[in-house]
């Protein structure tokens, strides 16, 4: 039985590219092999799999919005939208029921790309 | 890009602790992998320094080590601001309309290579200027000239009356952030220009425009089409809003095509 594979798609989140360019920083500086580096990104992967499922509990908000769906596409399993004339809405629960904090953003364009839920830290 | 009415401040206190929780476990976690390849705990703590410094400059949160790394930074030439601090464009000379002031020198700032930027940092503290009756309605400070064209570099003034000095600042600052609602003087600044621009004629990149930010990266448990109504069923995500990171658990979208 092999080990639990997780996505790479929170790679191209803040905390994903700002690791892989200290990884990289590191490289070039030659203080470690890209091998190394490699494993590193995959405990990324998985550190950050794991600490977004609810059991862990710190992302705890809902967000909701609406918009003009530009473009759609479903390619291997992954979807990708471009909504555009967005209305975003943030609620907050993490301070547990005495004030729920809603925070409203209009953005004009935004961009989803999501993974397939059944199959993450899966097979 | 962002359109009028915009909470600036929308909490994301959730992604600053998601992170910050992100970088203590995959440190702790890549710990053995170091070691299996004869690495030193040095370089882990390399690793955990610049990922820190990077996420820091990328603005998209408020960390706990924000505060350090600011000083830190000093002898890296960063050009920052914090509460009554100014800042000057890489070939700014920002003159306070007062007569009698302090004039400071012209600085001849080192660029990342110099030797200078590394030794301990170089700190301006300018002298408190004490409340004179007769400067009463002017700070007198002249800024140094700092002939620095890129990262930070940062000023610390110590005054009784704060606010009255930030007024008399004009901010002609060609990148990184800066909190203030007067963006008149961006205007005279072609510097980076382009990059403050948020068309998507400039930064697109390929045929659907991608442009950096305003991208949400999660997982789908449902996607649902009845004629042209889409409705989206999303988890376990992170989202870059307005130049900000937010986390959520779910998140759902109605969305006409």
């Amino acid at each position: 039985m092999s080990a639990p594979v997780y996505y790479e798609i929170y790679r191209r989140a803040t905390i994903g590219t700002t690791l892989a360019d200290a990884l990289d920083s590191l490289i070039t500086d030659q203080q470690i092999q890209p091998q190394l580096a490699n494993k590193i990104l995959n405990n990324f992967d998985r550190v950050i799999s794991d600490l977004l499922k609810s059991e862990l509990g710190i992302a705890k908000s809902k967000l909701t919005f609406k918009g003009d769906l530009h473009t759609y596409r479903f390619c291997d399993d992954v979807w990708t939208f471009i909504i555009k004339n967005v209305l975003i809405k943030l609620t907050d629960v993490s301070n547990s029921g005495d004030m729920l904090n809603d925070n409203e953003l209009s953005v004009d364009r935004f961009k989803i790309v999501a993974c397939n839920a059944r199959k993450a830290g899966e097979l | 890009m962002l359109t009028s009415g915009v909470v600036v401040s929308m909490s994301n206190a959730e992604a600053t602790k998601l992170y910050e929780t992100i970088i203590e476990e995959v440190i702790s976690d890549s710990r053995q992998d170091f070691e299996d390849s004869g690495i030193d705990e040095s370089t882990l703590q390399e690793l955990r320094r610049v990922w820190c410094e990077k996420l820091s400059q990328s603005g998209v949160a408020k960390f706990t080590w924000d505060d350090e790394i600011h000083h830190e930074n000093l002898g890296h030439g960063h050009l920052s601001v914090q509460e009554s601090m100014g800042v000057l464009a890489p070939d700014g000379l920002l003159a306070l309309d007062s007569s009698g002031g302090l004039e400071l020198p012209t600085l001849s700032y080192p660029t990342a290579t110099g030797d200078r930027g590394h030794s301990g940092g170089m700190q301006l503290q300018l002298p408190t200027v004490l409340g004179n009756d007769e400067y009463d309605d002017s700070t007198g400070l002249m800024l140094p000239r700092v002939n620095q064209t890129d990262g930070q570099f940062e000023l610390t003034f110590e005054t009784s009356n704060a606010k009255q000095l930030m007024k008399k600042f004009q901010v002609g600052q060609a990148d990184g952030e800066f909190d203030d609602d007067d963006d008149s003087a961006h205007d005279s600044q072609d510097i980076n220009s382009d990059l403050d621009d948020g068309s998507d004629s400039d930064k697109s990149e390929g045929e659907e425009g991608y442009q950096e930010g305003q991208i949400m990266l999660c997982l789908y448990d449902k996607v649902q089409r009845v004629k042209n109504k889409w409705k989206l069923t999303l988890k376990e995500g992170i989202a870059n809003i307005g130049g900000r990171d937010y986390v959520f658990q779910k998140a759902s979208g109605e969305n006409e095509w």
